[in-house]
C-alpha cells in the first residue's frame, strides 16, 4: 500500500520538477493562448511530414544541461546527429553552461525512443549559435550536411526559393518531439549574420533541432522565434552548420576550456559590428536647435516619439535607435549590441529652475553600478563639462569590464546640453561588449555628432515633433 | 559644640536627592531607626557610618565596621577626612558632606533665551515649514498641479513636524517637567529646512563648479544635520551635559555614515551614494569651464586601467563559478530561446 503512493508521489515530484522551467517559460510568454489557433490553422500534418518524421526520428535527440550538484535540469534543447558520424548539431544557447561553466554542468541527450547517454561539447559558434557535440552513438546517415574537412572550398548547398515547405523537428516544452510545417520566407538582415525566416511553429526547446525541406535536405537549425509575433520563426542557415562541421572531427580531442574561444569569436564579432556601425558617418537628425547622429541600417532601427499635448508646461521629442540582435552567451549575459537615445525637452510654461528639475530628473538614474554581477565589473566612470562644435554638454562616461571575456567591455555615455535654459538636449548611446579602442571610438564619432545650428535659435513650434515617423 | 554639616544624597548622575542639614556631632547614619541620617538602601548596615571630629579637629566619616564599607573614588577605608567636593559611597548610597564655608561655583551665565517659548517660536517654525514646503512643491511641479497637491504636501509636512515636537515634548515633560513644545517644533522645522536647502545647495555649488563630489556624496551632510537638530532637541529636553552629548552624537553620525558608505561600497563599488552628477542646472548657475573633446576622450582611456582592475582573478573565479549556479538555474527556462526582442 505504501510503496505504490511512494511511488506515484515522486512521480509526480519529478514531472513537477521537470516541468518547473518550461511552465516559467510558458508563463513569460503572453502570447501561448493564441497557440493553439495558430496550430490548427496550419493543415492537417501532411503525409510528407509523416514520413519525414518516420525516417528522421532515429537521429533526432533531445539535450539536456544538467546541474553535477543534485543531478537537476538546467536546460532542455534539440539536436540531430550528422549523416553516419557521431557528431550531433545544436544551438549554443542550448549548451552554454556546458561551455561556460563546465565544473557546474554536464550534458546528456535522450532519443525518441527514450534511451539516454554522455554528451561531449567539441565546438562552439557564438555568433550563430551552433554547437556541435559528441555521442556514443552513429547516426543513419538521414540528416547530411555536405561539408569538406580543412579551410578547402566547400560543396555547395541546395538555394531554396520563398514559399517552399519547410519542417521543423524538435521537443517544444520538453513534452515530446514533434514535427511541424511552415514555409521558407526569405533571408533577414536585422542580424550581423544571416538567418533564415521560417513561418511556422518554432517553440522552447526546439531550439536545435534540424529543419528540413520536403526531400529531406538540412535547410537550417531551430533558433528563435519572436514573441510578440506569430509564427515568425528564425532558423540559423544550414552554411554555417557547415563551415563548423569543416572544423570538427570525430575523434578529436575537445578543447578544455571555451571561454577563451567564445572571447576569440565574440573580439571579431565587434570588430566587424563596429566597423559595419561606421563605415560612414553617422546621420544627422534635427531636434529643435540641435543636431544629433544617428544610424539607422539593417541592423539598427530607429524610432521616434513626441509628446507635445498643448496641456503640458513642456514638450518632449526623443529618437530610439536600437540593434535588433544580440549575440547570446549566457541567460544573464547578452552582447554585442548598441542603442541610442536622443531626447529633446522644450519648455513652455515652467520657470527655469523647474525646468532644470525636469531635466535633472531626466539626466539621473540612467547608469548604474553594479558589484553584484558575476559578468560584468562594477562601472568606473568620468565626468565632466564638455565644449566642442557649438555645444557645451554635461557628459558622462562609464565602462565596465567582463570578468569572463578578456577585452571585452560595456560604455554607456549620457550627455546633456547646458547652453540653454529653456531647452534641453540629452543624448545616451549604450553599448556592449566591445574591445576598448572600438567602444571610444564610437563614443567619440557619437559626440562629435551633437551640435548646435546656430542661426535656428528660435525654431518653428512643428519642430518640437519633427523626430515624430 | 555647635556644627553646621551638609550631608546631600546623590543620584548616580550626582544630582542632590535629599540635603540633611545637621547641628550636631557626631552624626550617626544607618539603617537602624536610632540614626540621625536613616538609609533605605539594604547594602547598608543598621549603623554604617558615623561623621565626626577626629583628634586633629579635622571633620571626618568612619566606618563603624559594616560589611560593605565606605569607599571614595573606588577605594575602600576605615575612614575619610571630609572634603566637600567628593563623593562618599555606602552600599549604593552616595554622600557629599558640605560645611557653612564650602565655597560653591561661580555663577552660569544664563543662555537659555525665556522669550522665546511657546506660540512664538511654533509660530515661527510652521512659517519656515509651510514657506519650505511650498518652495520645494512649486519647484518639482512639473505638470502644474492643482492645489490640492500643494496642500497634501503641506499637511504631511506639517503632520510629520508636528508629531515629531509632541513626541519631543513628551520626552521633555518626562525628564525635565516642561513640555516646551513650541521650541521643539521650531528645532525640527529648522532642521527640516536646513536638509532641503542643503540638498540643493549642495547640487548648486556642484554643478557650478563642477565639484562632483558634492553630488556624489550626498547623505553624510544630511546625516550630520540630523544629529545637529537632535543635538537642540536633547538640550531642549533638558541634557545637562552638552560636552558627553555632542561625542555621544558624533560617534552615532559617524557610525550612521560608515555604515551607508559600507553598504554603498558593497553594492556598487562606490564609496559615494551616486554614481554621477545628475542635476542640472540654467546656465547662468556655471562658474567652471568647459574640457575639450579631446580631453575628455584621454579620461576615458584613462579609465582602462580602474576596469581591467575591477575584473576578477582567474584565480577565484572557479569559486565565482560555483556560487553563480543558482542563478544560471533559475533561468534556464528564457535560455531555451534566445530571441526575446521586441519593439514599439
Amino acid at each position: 500500500m505504501n510503496i505504490p503512493h511512494r511511488l506515484l508521489a515522486c512521480a509526480l515530484s519529478l514531472v513537477g520538477c521537470i516541468s518547473f522551467p518550461v511552465l516559467a517559460q510558458l508563463s513569460a510568454n503572453p502570447p501561448i493562448d493564441s497557440a493553439p489557433t495558430a496550430a490548427s490553422a496550419v493543415s492537417q500534418p501532411s503525409s510528407t511530414a509523416q514520413q519525414l518524421y518516420a525516417s528522421a526520428q532515429q537521429d533526432l535527440l533531445q539535450l539536456r544541461v544538467l546541474l553535477k550538484n543534485g543531478n537537476s535540469q538546467s536546460s532542455v534543447g534539440s539536436g540531430f546527429l550528422i549523416g553516419t558520424s557521431n557528431l550531433v548539431v545544436t544551438n549554443f544557447h542550448v549548451v552554454s553552461q556546458i561551455a561556460l561553466e563546465p565544473d557546474t554542468y554536464f550534458g546528456e541527450y535522450k532519443d525518441t525512443q527514450g534511451k539516454s547517454g554522455a554528451i561531449e561539447l567539441l565546438a562552439v559558434d557564438v555568433l550563430h549559435d551552433l554547437a556541435i557535440v559528441r555521442i556514443a552513438r552513429q547516426g543513419t546517415g538521414f540528416f547530411t550536411v555536405p561539408h569538406t574537412l580543412g579551410d578547402a572550398q566547400q560543396p555547395a548547398l541546395e538555394s531554396l526559393s520563398q514559399g517552399e515547405k519547410l519542417y521543423s523537428l524538435g521537443n517544444p516544452l520538453d513534452l515530446g518531439f514533434t514535427i511541424s510545417e511552415g514555409t521558407y520566407n526569405g533571408i533577414s538582415a536585422r542580424g550581423f549574420s544571416d538567418q533564415l525566416m521560417f513561418t511556422g511553429p518554432v517553440n522552447p526547446g526546439m531550439s536545435g533541432g534540424p529543419n528540413v525541406t520536403a526531400d529531406g535536405q538540412v535547410a537550417g537549425v531551430n533558433v528563435a522565434h519572436r514573441r510578440d509575433g506569430e509564427l515568425v520563426s528564425f532558423l540559423v542557415p544550414a552554411i554555417y552548420v557547415q563551415q563548423l562541421l569543416a572544423r570538427v572531427s570525430s575523434d578529436m580531442t575537445p578543447p578544455t576550456d571555451f571561454k577563451p574561444i567564445i572571447g576569440e569569436q565574440l573580439l571579431q564579432h565587434q570588430a566587424v559590428m563596429v566597423d559595419t556601425l561606421l563605415d560612414k558617418p553617422f546621420s544627422i537628425k534635427q531636434l529643435g536647435p540641435y543636431a544629433v547622429p544617428v544610424r539607422e541600417s539593417d541592423q539598427v532601427r530607429c524610432w521616434g516619439n513626441s509628446d507635445s499635448s498643448s496641456k503640458k508646461a513642456y514638450t518632449v521629442a526623443s529618437i530610439n535607435c536600437s540593434m535588433e540582435a544580440a549575440i547570446f552567451v549566457s541567460g544573464d549575459l547578452q552582447t554585442g549590441h548598441v542603442t541610442m537615445r536622443h531626447q529633446y525637452a522644450r519648455n513652455r510654461k515652467l520657470n527655469s529652475l523647474q525646468f532644470a528639475q525636469l531635466t535633472s530628473k531626466m539626466f539621473g538614474s540612467q547608469v548604474y553600478s553594479t558589484a553584484k554581477s558575476d559578468t560584468i565589473t562594477p562601472a568606473a566612470c568620468t565626468e565632466s563639462f564638455v565644449a566642442h562644435n557649438a555645444i557645451s554638454l554635461r557628459a558622462l562616461v562609464c565602462a565596465e569590464a567582463y570578468h569572463k571575456f578578456k577585452d571585452l567591455y560595456d560604455f554607456t555615455l549620457i550627455t546633456a546640453s547646458t547652453d540653454d535654459s529653456q531647452m534641453s538636449l540629452q543624448s545616451m548611446i549604450n553599448i556592449q561588449g566591445v574591445s576598448y579602442a572600438n567602444g571610444t571610438r564610437l563614443i567619440e564619432q557619437f559626440l562629435q555628432g551633437i551640435d548646435r545650428r546656430t542661426g535656428q535659435d528660435k525654431p518653428a513650434a512643428s519642430n518640437d515633433g519633427e523626430a515624430a515617423q | 559644640m555647635n556644627h553646621l554639616v551638609f550631608v546631600e544624597q546623590l543620584t548616580p548622575d550626582g544630582e542632590v536627592i535629599h540635603r540633611h542639614k545637621l547641628t550636631q556631632l557626631p552624626i550617626r547614619i544607618g539603617r537602624a531607626y536610632d540614626n540621625d541620617i536613616i538609609l533605605d538602601d539594604p547594602h547598608t548596615a543598621a549603623h554604617h557610618a558615623r561623621i565626626e571630629h577626629n583628634q586633629l579637629d579635622e571633620l571626618i566619616i568612619s566606618d563603624l565596621d559594616s560589611f560593605n564599607g565606605i569607599t571614595r573614588a573606588n577605594s575602600r577605608q576605615g575612614f575619610f577626612v571630609v572634603d566637600g567636593d567628593a563623593i562618599y559611597r555606602l552600599g549604593h548610597t552616595r554622600l557629599r558632606i558640605r560645611t557653612p564655608d564650602y565655597q560653591v561655583a561661580a555663577e552660569q551665565t544664563d543662555f537659555t533665551n525665556h522669550r522665546w517659548e511657546g506660540v512664538l517660536p511654533a509660530l515661527a517654525g510652521l512659517v519656515l515649514l509651510v514657506t519650505m514646503g511650498l518652495l520645494t512643491t512649486w519647484l518639482s511641479d512639473l505638470n502644474q498641479g492643482t492645489l490640492s497637491k500643494y496642500l497634501l504636501e503641506l499637511v504631511s509636512v506639517v503632520g510629520f513636524a508636528l508629531g515629531w515636537s509632541g513626541f519631543w515634548a513628551v520626552f521633555s515633560k518626562l525628564f525635565n517637567g516642561q513640555a516646551r513644545f513650541g521650541r521643539h517644533l521650531f528645532i525640527v522645522s529648522l532642521g527640516l529646512t536646513g536638509l532641503e536647502l542643503w540638498d540643493y545647495l549642495s547640487s548648486m555649488l556642484a554643478y557650478a563648479f563642477s565639484w562632483e563630489t558634492l553630488a556624489h556624496f550626498t547623505v553624510h551632510p544630511l546625516i550630520f544635520i540630523s544629529a545637529t537638530t537632535l543635538y537642540f532637541h536633547m538640550r531642549t529636553a533638558g541634557n545637562k551635559r552638552p560636552g558627553r552629548l555632542k561625542l555621544y552624537l558624533l560617534a552615532l553620525a559617524l557610525v550612521g555614515s560608515g555604515i551607508s558608505m559600507t553598504k554603498q561600497y558593497q553594492a556598487t563599488n562606490h564609496l559615494g551614494d551616486a554614481l554621477y552628477l545628475s542635476q542640472l542646472y540654467p546656465p547662468a548657475l556655471r562658474i567652471s569651464s568647459d574640457i575639450s573633446l579631446g580631453e575628455f576622450m584621454a579620461d576615458i582611456n584613462a579609465l582602462q586601467t580602474q576596469v581591467d582592475g575591477n575584473r576578477k582573478d582567474t584565480t577565484d573565479k572557479d569559486e565565482t563559478v560555483t556560487t553563480s549556479s543558482s542563478v544560471a538555474t533559475s533561468s534556464a527556462g528564457a535560455s531555451i530561446d534566445a530571441n526575446s526582442s521586441s519593439q514599439p
